[in-house]
C-alpha cells in the first residue's frame, strides 16, 4: 500500500488526494535506508524493545519484527499509517504478534514513552526544521533518563539534519555518527527529487 | 557545485491570452499562471546535474510579486533544495526589468558565491530574452546561450552545445559560468506528490530589491498593447496571368 508512478494519485496535488498528508503512502528514501541497515545488521536489534516513530508505511518496524526484536512499539499520529503498517504485514507475511500498535502523539501530549525502548527508529523524520526541533528535544529527554538509548537516523541530506546553518537554528546539541551511506537505486531517484544517497546516523544527545 | 536557477511567474503557456481594453497591457487577474517553460527546463537541468552528484546545491530564486511564491515551491517540488524569492508589490512587478533583475542576480551571486547560474532562455511574456547576457555582463563571467546541452570537462568547464540559426554551436566555458536554457535541452520533470508534500518545508528565503541595493527604476515605458493585425484573407487566382495582374495592381511588381 504504496502510491507508486502507476496510481493516478501520483500525480495528485495535495488538495486532490483524498486522505490528508498520506506520508505513509511512500516508502521515503530515508526509510529505504533505515530498513536496509536493520535487515543487514540484524543482531543489532535481536531481543531489543524498539520504537518505530513515525511508522508511515511500515518498512521498518517489518524490518525489525523480521530482525528479531523483542517487542515493536510503532507509533505514528495518522491512524492510516498504522493501518497500512498492518496490511503491509500481511502482505508480507509478517506476524504481527511482538508489535504495539499507537497513534499517541508523544511531541505535544503529557504521556511518555515507558518504558523506554533499547533502539527508536526514525526513518525520513527530518524535513521540516521545527518539527525536528520537537523531536531532537523529545529524545534528548528519553536519552537522558536511558542513555544506553540507541537513536537510529535514515535521511538522505535533507536540510534539517545535514545543513549547518539549520542544525544550529534548532538549537539543540546533537553528535551524529555515520553508520553508513547507501548510493540509492534509480527508481528511487526517478521518484524522489534531488537524492542521489540517503544516510544512517546515530545520534547522540547526552 | 552550487547551482542558481532564475524563475519568472508568467501567464501559462496554454491560455489565450487578451489585450486589455484600455491598451495599457494584458489581462492578468484570474488567469491561470505558471512558471515559465524555459525556466523549467533550466531547474530540470541543474537537478539533474545534483542528482549525478555534479553539483551539491541547488538554489532556486525569482524576483516578483507575492504570487512567485508559488513559483518557487513548484521549483522546491521539483528538486531545488531552497528558494530565495526577492519580493516587490504588484505594480513595482508590472514594470522591472531584465536589467533589474540582473542586477539583484548579480548582487546575490556575489554574497552567496554561486558556480553556475542556469536561465531560461526568455521569458514568454516579455520574450526579451536579455537577463542572462546581462548577468554575465555584470559578473564578467563567460555565457553560454540558447544551450542544448550540458556536460562537465573536468572539475573547470563545462561543455556547452547551443543552438543557433545556422545549426549547433559547442564550446568550451571555464566555471563560474551563465547559462540560458533552449527548448531541446531536456523534458522536466513533474512535481509529484511526495516531491510536493516534503517541499512545503524546504527553505524559502525572503528578501527585496532594497536588499541588494537595486532601485527599480523602468528604462522603457510601454506605450501600447495591441492585438496582433487580424490575418487578411488571401485571393485565389486561376493563372499564372492572374497573379501577374494581381501583382502588378498591388504594385508588387512593376
Amino acid at each position: 500500500t504504496v502510491i507508486t508512478e502507476q496510481c493516478p494519485l501520483w500525480m495528485a496535488t495535495p488538495d486532490q488526494c483524498p486522505l490528508p498528508d498520506p506520508y505513509w503512502a511512500f516508502y521515503w528514501p530515508g526509510g529505504q535506508a533505515l530498513t536496509r541497515f536493520i535487515l543487514d545488521n540484524g543482531s543489532q536489534f535481536r531481543d531489543k524493545s524498539v520504537l518505530d516513530f513515525g511508522c508511515g508505511c511500515g518498512a521498518s518496524t517489518i524490518a525489525a519484527v523480521t530482525a528479531g526484536a523483542r517487542t515493536v512499539f510503532c507509533n505514528d499520529i495518522d491512524n492510516y499509517a498504522l493501518l497500512a503498517t498492518a496490511i503491509n504485514c500481511r502482505r508480507n507475511n509478517v506476524p504481527m504478534s511482538t508489535i504495539e500498535f499507537s497513534n499517541e502523539n508523544f511531541l505535544l501530549s503529557e504521556r511518555k514513552i515507558t518504558p523506554i525502548p533499547d533502539a527508536i527508529l526514525l526513518g525520513d523524520m527530518f524535513y521540516d526544521t521545527d518539527f525536528a526541533g520537537d523531536i531532537f528535544r523529545l529524545l534528548r529527554r528519553l536519552q537522558l533518563d536511558k542513555p544506553e538509548m540507541d537513536i537510529f537516523v535514515g535521511d538522505p541530506d535533507r536540510h534539517p539534519l545535514n545543513e549547518e546553518v539549520h542544525r544550529k537554528r534548532i538549537g539543540v546539541q546533537f553528535e551524529r555518527e555515520l553508520l553508513i551511506d547507501y548510493p540509492l537505486p534509480g527508481y528511487v531517484t526517478r521518484e524522489h527529487y534531488g537524492f542521489s544517497s540517503a544516510k544512517v546516523y546515530r545520534l547522540l544527545f547526552v | 557545485m552550487r547551482v542558481l536557477v532564475g524563475v519568472k511567474r508568467v501567464i501559462d503557456y496554454a491560455v489565450k491570452v487578451r489585450v486589455k481594453a484600455d491598451k495599457t497591457g494584458v489581462v492578468k487577474d484570474n488567469v491561470k499562471h505558471s512558471m515559465n517553460p524555459f525556466d523549467e527546463i533550466a531547474l530540470e537541468e541543474a537537478v539533474r546535474l545534483k542528482e549525478k552528484k555534479i553539483a551539491k546545491e541547488v538554489v532556486a530564486v525569482s524576483c516578483g510579486p507575492t504570487a512567485s511564491q508559488e513559483t518557487l515551491r513548484t521549483a522546491l517540488a521539483m528538486g531545488a533544495d531552497k528558494a530565495i524569492h526577492v519580493e516587490v508589490d504588484a505594480a513595482t512587478a508590472e514594470k522591472m526589468e531584465p536589467i533589474h533583475v540582473a542586477k539583484i542576480l548579480a548582487k546575490l551571486i556575489e554574497k552567496e558565491k554561486f558556480d553556475l547560474v542556469i536561465l531560461g532562455k526568455q521569458a514568454i511574456d516579455d520574450d526579451a530574452n536579455q537577463t542572462g547576457q546581462m548577468l554575465a555582463g555584470f559578473l564578467d563571467w563567460p555565457q553560454a546561450m540558447f544551450a542544448s546541452k550540458i556536460e562537465p570537462d573536468g572539475s573547470t568547464h563545462l561543455k556547452v552545445t547551443r543552438e543557433i540559426d545556422g545549426g549547433l554551436d559547442t564550446i568550451k566555458v571555464k566555471l563560474p559560468a551563465v547559462i540560458s536554457a533552449d527548448l531541446r535541452l531536456n523534458e522536466p520533470r513533474y512535481a509529484t506528490l511526495p516531491n510536493i508534500m516534503k517541499a512545503k518545508k524546504k527553505p524559502l528565503e525572503k528578501k527585496t530589491p532594497a536588499d541588494f541595493g537595486v532601485e527599480i527604476k523602468p528604462q522603457t515605458e510601454t506605450v501600447e498593447v495591441s492585438d496582433p493585425p487580424v490575418r487578411q484573407a488571401g485571393i485565389m487566382v486561376d493563372d499564372v496571368q492572374s497573379l501577374v495582374s494581381k501583382l502588378r495592381e498591388k504594385g508588387a511588381i512593376p
